[in-house]
C-alpha cells in the first residue's frame, strides 16, 4: 500500500508517457488507435483509483499530510543548489482536474479518427498532452510545473501542425508566441520567488506548499502581475485570446477541443495553485485588475458570440466569457467565489470542448451555412449543450461565482478587511455579473435560435450530421456534465472546499 | 426516508427516465411507441403521486419527527454549494456548516400540486400521442414534454429558493424548446427565443434577490428563510439569530427582485411580451407552458417566498399583478388567433393569483392556481381540438358554427370558460367561483383594511380594476367561445371538415369533470389551509424549543388570509386587531356578493350579444374612433414589443456586431498578423429579432380595424 500510495501518481504520468511512445510502433493504423484507446482508458480508471488511498478530510491546513491537505507525495531532490527535483502529490483541488483530464483525453483519443497524414503521430501527442497535464496538476515543485508547461507546447503544436493543413506555421506560430510569452513572465516569477525566498527559509525553496508560507515582500506585486498574466494567456482573457480562435478554427474538431480545453484547464489551475497562494496580499490588493479583466472578458466575448457569424468562433467566445467568470470568482477572495470559479472552469471546458466537437462536424462541409442545413441529432446535440451551459451546471457556476462577489462585500471578507475594495465596488461588480449571466443566455439562446432555424428533420435534403460512431463520446460527455451539475457537491465541491479553504487560509 | 418521499421522488424522477429514454433510443422507437412510452412513464408518475396523497393524510414519523397532513412537512437536505467553512461558516442556522443545501420539503401544497400537475400532464400526453402523431418530431415533442415535466415536479419537491431558481431554469429552457419544437416555424422559433429571453432578464432579479440573502443570512433553506425572515410582513426591521438586524430596505429589495425574476415565467407586467407568442406553439405545448409548467413554477416560486415579502414588496406585487389582470384581459378581447386569445386570459389568470399573493390571498392564490391548471389546460387542448379538425386554421374570423359539429369539445369548452369567468351561485360553481371569490374577497379586504388604518383610499382601486377584469375576461371568454362555436360557420369547407376525434375527448371530458369539481369536492382549500399550518410548524421547528417558548418565532405566513368562509376563523387570531380584519373580512364578502355575479353575467352576455351572429357587429363597432384607436392599440398589445426591441433588443444586436468585426479585423490583426483565416467554418445566420419582427410577422398590411371580421 506504501508503495502504491508513492508511485501511484508517478504511474499516472508514465501511463500514457510510454504509451504515446508505444502507439507510434504499432502496426496497422486501426491497432495504434486500439491501442492509444487502452492507455488512455486505462489512465482515466488509474486517475479513479486515486480515490482508494486519499483522504477526503485529511488535515486542514495547507501542508503535506498527516496534517494538510497535500497527500501521496513523492519527492525527489534532482537540483541540490536549488532545492528543486521531481516533487509529487495531490491535494483536493488537483483531484478533480486529474480527473477531468483523463476523462477528456479519453473521450478525445476515442473520438479521434486520425487524419490521413501521421495518424499514429496524433495519436501520441495526444497521450503525450495527457502526460504533460497531468504533470500540471500534480507538481508541487514550481520548476517542475514550469517544466510541465513547457512540456505542453512540444504535443499542442504538433497536434496543430498535424491538423492544421495549408496554413499550419501561421496557425502554430499564433499559438506558439503567446504561449512562449507565458513561459517566460513565469520563469522570471519562479527565479525571483526562488531568490525573495531565501529571505524565509533557509537556502530558499521551490516547494510550492513552503513558498506558500513565505511572503516575496517588496516584489510580490509584480511577481503576481507576471505569473498573473502568464496563467491569463493561457486562460485565454481580452484581449490575449486570439490564438483560441486560430486553434478553433484552423484545426480539426479534436484537435480544437484537445487544445481548447486542456490549455485553459492548466491556467485556470495556475491561478489557483500558485498566483493565490503565493501572492496572497497582491491579489487581494490587486483584485479590481482580476475582476475587471472577468468582467471584460464576460461582456466582451458574449457581445461578440451574438454578433459572430461564424459558429465555431461563436462557440469559442461562449467559452472565453465562461472563463470570465473563473476570473471574477478567484478576484472575489471567497470559499464561493474560488469553489465557483473551479466549478465554472471545469463545466466551461466540458461543454466548450462538447460544443467545440460537435461545431467541428461543419469540418468537412466546408463552407455551408448551418443555418440551412443542420441534421435533427446534430442540433439536439447542441441543444443538449446549450442546457449545460443555461442551466446545470453552467448557471449554478455562475450563480455561486455570483454568491462570492456578494460575500466579498459582506462585512468580515477578506476584501473588505485588507481595505482593497468599498462595499459599493462589490455591490457593483455584483450587479455587472448578473448583467454578464443575462448577456451570456443571450448569446447562448442566439446561437441556439440560429441553428434550430436550419433544422431539416422533416425534409431528407442533406444535412450536417453528427457521425454514428461519435455518439458514444458525446452522450457520455454529455451525461457526464449534467451529473456533474446534478451531483456537484459529491463530484466537485466535497474535494475542492476543504482544499481551497487551506490554500486561502480559510480552514 | 420516509416513504412518502419516496413516493412523491420516484414521481419527479419518472418523466426524467422517460426523457432520457426517448434520447437514447426515442429514434429507433416507432412514432407512437415514444409517446405510450411518455405517457407510461408519467401516468405512474400521477400514480405514485395519488399514493403519496393517500399516505399524507396518515400521519407518519421520521427519526422521531412526525408529519402528515395538519401535523408537520417532511423536510430532508443534503450539502451542495460551500460558501465558507467550519471556523467562518457564512451563515445562520445552516443544517451543514459552511454549505446552502439542496433538500426536499413536502407539505400539502406540495402533495396538491404533484397531483395536478401529473395528472394535467398525463391528459396533455395522452391527447398529444392522437394529435401528433403524424409529426416528424413526435419523439422530440415528448422528450421535451417529458424534461418539462421533471422539472417542475423537482421545483416543486425543492426544500431551498437555489434549488428552486436553478430548477426554474430547467423548466423555462424545456418550456423554450418545447415551443420551438418545430424549429422550422419561424414564429414558433422566435417566439421561443423571446420567451427565454425575457425569462433571463427576470433572472437578474432572481440572482439579486439570492445575492442579497446569502449576504446576509447565508442560509437559503425554506424552513429556515421563514423562520429567520417570516417578521418581515410586519414591515420592521427583522432580528437574526445571530442578534444582528436585516435591514427592512435590504428585505423588501431581495422580496422585489425575487418577484421580478417569478414574475417573468408568470407574464407578469412589464415582462408579460412574451405570453401571446407562446400561442404560436402547439396547443399541448401552449398549454403545458401555461397551465402546468413553466407558470404554475414562477407562481409556485412567488408562494415559497410569500413570508420573505414585506409589505411594500406585497403591495408592489398587488400593483403588477392588478396591472397584469386588467392588461392582459383587455388585450385578449381584440386577439384574431384562437390561441392567442386564450394565452392572455391564461396571463389574466396568473395576474389574479399574483393580485392574490399581494394582498395576502396566500390560500386563495394557490387554489387559482389549482383549478386553472385544469381549466387553462382544457382550453388549450380545446382549442388544439378545433385547430385540427379546421386543417391548422388558427384564426377565429375563420371559425363559426362548430357547435353542431363538435359538440363535446363545445360544451367541454364552455365548462372550462364559465369556470375561468367564474360563474357560480350561492356555494354552488364550478372551481373558479370558489377560487376567484377567494381571492377577490381577500382583495376587498384587504382595501379595507388599509382603508380602515387610515391609509389611501386608493386601495380600493384593487379591488375596483379586479371587478372590472372580471368582467372583460367574462367577456372575452364569451367572444372566444362565440366566435368558434356559435353562429353561423364562415367557412364552410372547413365546417363541413371538421369532426372530433373521440381519442381526443377523452383529455377533454376528465378535465372538465375536474374542473367541475376541484372548487368544493376535492378538498383542496382543505389542503391548501393545511400547508400554511405545516409551514408554521416548520418554521418553529427550526426555531429549537429555547427560541418557541420565549416567543422569538417568527411568525411566517401570518400575512395570509385565511381560506374559511367564515369570517369568525378571524378569531383565530390572537392579535387585538382581529375584530378589524373580521369586520373587513366580512366586508370581503359583502363586496363580493354585490359586484362579482353581476360582473361576471354582465361579461358573458354582453359577449353573447355582441358576437351572437358572428363579428359583423363588433366589426362595425370598431371602426368608429376612438374605439378604433384603442382597438388598435390593444390589437399590437400595447406597443411593448416595439418598445422593448428599439431600446434594448436592437442596441444588444448592434453592439454584439461591432464587437464581433472588431475581434474578426483589429484584435486579429494585431495578435494574429497572419491574415485572413483559410478555412471558414459556417455562418450562424443572425437572430433575436425576436421582439421586433414578432409583431412585424402577426400585423397585417393595413390598419386593423377589425381583425376578425371576414
Amino acid at each position: 500500500m506504501r508503495f502504491l500510495s508513492d508511485w501511484l501518481l508517478t504511474i499516472l504520468l508514465l501511463i500514457p508517457g510510454i504509451g504515446g511512445a508505444a502507439v507510434l510502433f504499432v502496426r496497422p493504423v486501426r491497432a495504434a488507435r486500439r491501442t492509444a484507446i487502452g492507455v488512455a482508458l486505462a489512465t482515466f480508471v488509474l486517475s479513479l483509483l486515486i480515490l482508494i488511498p486519499f483522504h477526503r478530510q485529511q488535515g486542514t491546513a495547507y501542508d503535506y499530510a498527516p496534517a494538510g491537505t497535500v497527500q501521496l507525495l513523492h519527492s525527489v531532490e534532482i537540483f541540490p543548489a536549488l532545492h528543486a527535483g521531481y516533487r509529487v502529490a495531490i491535494d483536493g483541488l488537483s483531484f478533480p482536474f486529474i480527473v477531468l483530464t483523463t476523462f477528456l483525453c479519453a473521450n478525445l483519443v476515442v473520438f479521434s479518427s486520425g487524419p490521413p497524414r501521421w495518424p499514429r503521430l496524433q495519436l501520441a501527442m495526444l497521450l503525450w498532452l495527457e502526460l504533460a497535464t497531468l504533470g500540471v496538476f500534480v507538481a508541487f515543485d514550481l520548476l517542475l510545473l514550469w517544466a510541465f508547461l513547457a512540456l505542453m507546447l512540444i504535443p499542442c503544436c504538433g497536434l496543430i501542425w498535424i491538423a492544421a493543413g495549408g496554413g499550419r506555421a501561421r496557425a502554430a506560430m499564433a499559438f506558439l508566441v503567446p504561449m512562449l510569452v507565458a513561459l517566460a513572465c513565469l520563469l522570471v516569477a519562479i527565479l525571483s520567488e526562488r531568490l525573495l525566498s531565501t529571505h524565509c527559509l533557509a537556502g530558499g525553496t521551490l516547494d510550492l506548499v513552503r513558498l506558500a508560507a513565505c511572503s516575496a515582500g517588496w516584489g510580490e506585486r509584480t511577481l503576481f502581475a507576471l505569473a498573473l498574466i502568464s496563467f491569463l494567456l493561457r486562460l485565454p482573457v481580452v484581449p490575449v485570446h486570439s490564438w483560441l480562435n486560430v486553434v478553433a478554427t484552423e484545426t480539426s474538431p479534436v484537435v480544437a477541443a484537445t487544445i481548447g480545453a486542456l490549455v485553459p484547464l492548466t491556467g485556470g489551475y495556475g491561478l489557483l495553485r500558485v498566483v493565490l497562494p503565493l501572492f496572497p496580499a497582491a491579489a487581494a490588493s490587486l483584485w479590481w485588475l482580476m475582476a475587471g479583466l472577468g468582467l471584460l472578458t464576460v461582456f466582451y466575448h458574449t457581445l461578440a458570440a451574438i454578433g459572430q457569424p461564424e459558429l465555431r468562433r461563436a462557440v469559442v467566445h461562449l467559452g472565453i466569457a465562461m472563463i470570465g467568470f473563473v476570473l471574477i470568482g478567484v478576484a472575489t477572495y471567497t470559499a464561493a467565489g474560488a469553489n465557483g470559479a473551479v466549478f465554472t472552469l471545469f463545466t466551461g471546458i466540458l461543454a466548450h470542448a462538447f460544443l467545440l466537437l460537435l461545431a467541428g462536424r461543419d469540418w468537412d462541409a466546408g463552407e455551408a451555412t448551418v443555418g440551412s442545413r443542420s441534421g435533427p441529432g446534430w442540433v439536439a446535440g447542441f441543444a443538449v449543450g446549450m442546457l449545460t451551459l443555461l442551466t446545470v451546471p453552467g448557471f449554478l457556476g455562475q450563480v455561486v461565482v455570483l454568491f462570492g462577489a456578494f460575500q466579498a462585500a459582506e462585512r468580515g471578507s477578506m476584501l473588505l478587511r485588507l481595505r482593497a475594495a468599498s462595499p459599493a465596488t462589490l455591490i457593483a461588480v455584483a450587479g455587472a455579473i448578473c448583467i454578464g449571466i443575462l448577456l451570456f443566455g443571450l448569446a447562448c439562446v442566439h446561437l441556439m435560435s440560429s441553428l434550430f432555424r436550419g433544422d431539416r428533420s422533416s425534409s431528407s435534403a442533406p444535412a450536417i450530421e453528427s457521425r454514428t460512431s461519435d455518439g458514444p463520446v458525446l452522450v457520455s460527455m454529455a451525461v457526464v456534465t449534467v451529473l456533474f451539475g446534478a451531483l456537484a457537491a459529491p463530484c466537485c465541491f466535497a474535494f475542492t472546499h476543504g482544499a481551497i479553504g487551506a490554500l486561502m487560509g480559510m480552514p | 426516508m420516509p416513504f412518502t418521499a419516496l413516493l412523491l421522488i420516484l414521481a419527479a424522477l419518472l418523466p426524467l427516465v422517460s426523457c432520457l429514454t426517448l434520447v437514447a433510443i426515442g429514434r429507433r422507437l416507432a412514432t407512437p411507441l415514444a409517446g405510450y412510452v411518455a405517457t407510461f412513464c408519467i401516468a405512474l408518475s400521477f400514480v405514485c403521486s395519488g399514493w403519496g396523497l393517500l399516505r399524507w393524510l396518515v400521519p407518519g414519523s421520521h427519526l422521531g419527527q412526525q408529519y402528515g397532513k395538519s401535523i408537520a412537512p417532511i423536510i430532508l437536505s443534503w450539502p451542495w454549494v460551500p460558501i465558507g467553512s467550519r471556523a467562518a461558516p457564512n451563515g445562520l442556522l445552516q443544517d451543514h456548516t459552511g454549505w446552502l443545501d439542496m433538500g426536499v420539503y413536502i407539505d400539502s401544497l406540495t402533495i396538491a400540486l404533484f397531483v395536478t400537475v401529473t395528472l394535467s400532464a398525463m391528459l396533455v400526453h395522452i391527447f398529444a400521442v392522437r394529435s401528433l402523431r403524424r409529426d416528424p418530431r413526435f419523439t422530440r415533442f415528448f422528450t421535451l414534454l417529458s424534461l418539462a415535466c421533471f422539472a417542475t415536479l423537482a421545483l416543486i419537491l425543492s426544500g431551498s429558493a437555489l434549488q428552486m431558481v436553478i430548477l426554474l431554469e430547467l423548466v423555462g429552457f424545456a418550456a423554450s424548446l418545447m415551443i420551438a419544437f418545430r424549429a422550422d416555424d419561424e414564429s414558433a422559433r422566435r417566439a421561443a427565443a423571446k420567451m427565454f429571453v425575457v425569462n433571463r432578464v427576470g433572472d437578474i432579479g432572481l440572482l439579486i434577490g439570492l445575492g442579497i440573502l446569502v449576504c446576509h443570512v447565508g442560509n437559503l433553506s425554506l424552513p429556515e428563510l421563514w423562520m429567520m425572515l417570516g417578521n418581515a410582513a410586519s414591515g420592521a426591521a427583522v432580528v437574526l439569530p445571530n442578534g444582528t438586524t436585516f435591514p427592512p430596505a435590504a428585505l423588501t429589495a431581495a422580496g422585489v427582485a425575487l418577484f421580478w425574476g417569478a414574475a417573468a415565467r408568470c407574464a407578469q407586467f412589464p415582462l408579460h411580451v412574451w405570453a401571446g407568442d407562446v400561442a404560436d406553439g402547439i396547443a399541448p405545448a401552449a398549454a403545458t407552458v401555461f397551465a402546468i409548467t413553466l407558470s404554475l413554477a414562477g407562481l409556485y416560486l412567488i408562494a415559497r417566498l410569500f413570508p420573505l415579502f414585506t409589505p411594500s414588496a406585497r403591495l408592489l406585487i398587488a400593483i403588477v399583478g392588478v396591472t397584469t389582470l386588467t392588461m392582459t384581459a383587455l388585450i385578449a378581447t381584440v386577439q384574431p388567433d384562437i390561441k392567442k386569445s386564450l394565452a392572455f386570459v391564461a396571463a389574466s389568470q396568473l395576474g389574479l393569483m399574483v393580485l392574490g399573493i399581494g394582498v395576502g390571498s396566500w390560500t386563495g392564490a394557490m387554489f387559482h392556481l389549482i383549478a386553472a391548471a385544469f381549466a387553462q389546460t382544457l382550453l388549450f387542448l380545446a382549442a388544439g381540438a378545433v385547430i385540427r379538425a379546421a386543417r391548422g386554421e388558427t384564426q377565429l374570423s375563420q371559425y363559426g358554427g362548430l357547435f353542431a359539429r363538435m359538440p363535446v369539445t363545445a360544451i367541454t369548452s364552455a365548462l372550462a370558460g364559465l369556470a375561468v369567468c367564474g360563474v357560480g351561485w350561492r356555494g354552488l360553481g364550478l372551481s373558479g367561483y370558489f377560487s376567484r371569490g377567494l381571492i377577490l374577497r381577500h382583495t376587498a379586504a384587504f382595501a379595507s383594511l388599509a382603508v380602515g388604518s387610515h391609509r389611501s383610499g386608493a386601495y380600493r382601486a384593487f379591488f375596483a380594476f379586479a371587478i372590472f377584469a372580471t368582467f372583460v375576461v367574462a367577456f372575452a371568454t364569451a367572444r372566444w367561445w362565440m366566435l368558434v362555436f356559435a353562429g353561423r360557420p364562415r367557412d364552410r369547407r372547413l365546417y363541413e371538415h371538421a369532426r372530433e376525434v373521440p381519442t381526443l375527448l377523452w383529455p377533454l371530458v376528465i378535465l372538465a369533470i375536474m374542473t367541475a369539481l376541484a372548487g368544493n369536492w376535492l378538498g383542496i382549500r382543505d389542503m391548501l389551509d393545511s400547508a400554511v399550518f405545516e409551514s408554521r410548524q416548520a418554521a418553529t421547528v427550526q426555531a429549537g424549543p429555547g427560541q418557541a417558548d420565549h416567543g422569538e418565532v417568527a411568525h411566517a405566513f401570518d400575512a395570509a388570509w385565511p381560506a374559511g368562509d367564515s369570517s369568525d376563523e378571524e378569531g383565530a387570531r390572537e392579535e387585538p386587531a382581529a375584530a378589524a380584519t373580521s369586520a373587513a373580512l366580512a366586508e370581503g364578502t359583502r363586496r363580493v356578493s354585490d359586484w362579482v355575479w353581476p360582473a361576471t353575467a354582465l361579461g358573458i352576455v354582453a359577449g353573447l350579444l355582441l358576437y351572437f351572429r358572428g363579428d359583423r357587429l363588433a366589426g362595425r363597432l370598431t371602426r368608429i374612433p376612438p374605439v378604433s384607436w384603442v382597438h388598435a392599440w390593444l390589437f399590437y398589445r400595447m406597443y411593448f414589443d416595439e418598445l422593448y426591441g428599439s431600446l434594448f433588443v436592437a442596441p444588444v444586436l448592434g453592439l454584439g456586431a461591432g464587437v464581433a468585426w472588431f475581434d474578426r479585423n483589429v484584435l486579429d490583426a494585431v495578435f494574429n498578423p497572419g491574415g485572413r483565416h483559410r478555412r471558414k467554418s459556417a455562418p450562424v445566420p443572425n437572430e433575436l429579432h425576436e421582439f421586433t419582427d414578432q409583431n412585424r410577422n402577426s400585423k397585417p398590411a393595413n390598419p386593423p380595424v377589425d381583425t376578425t371580421t371576414r
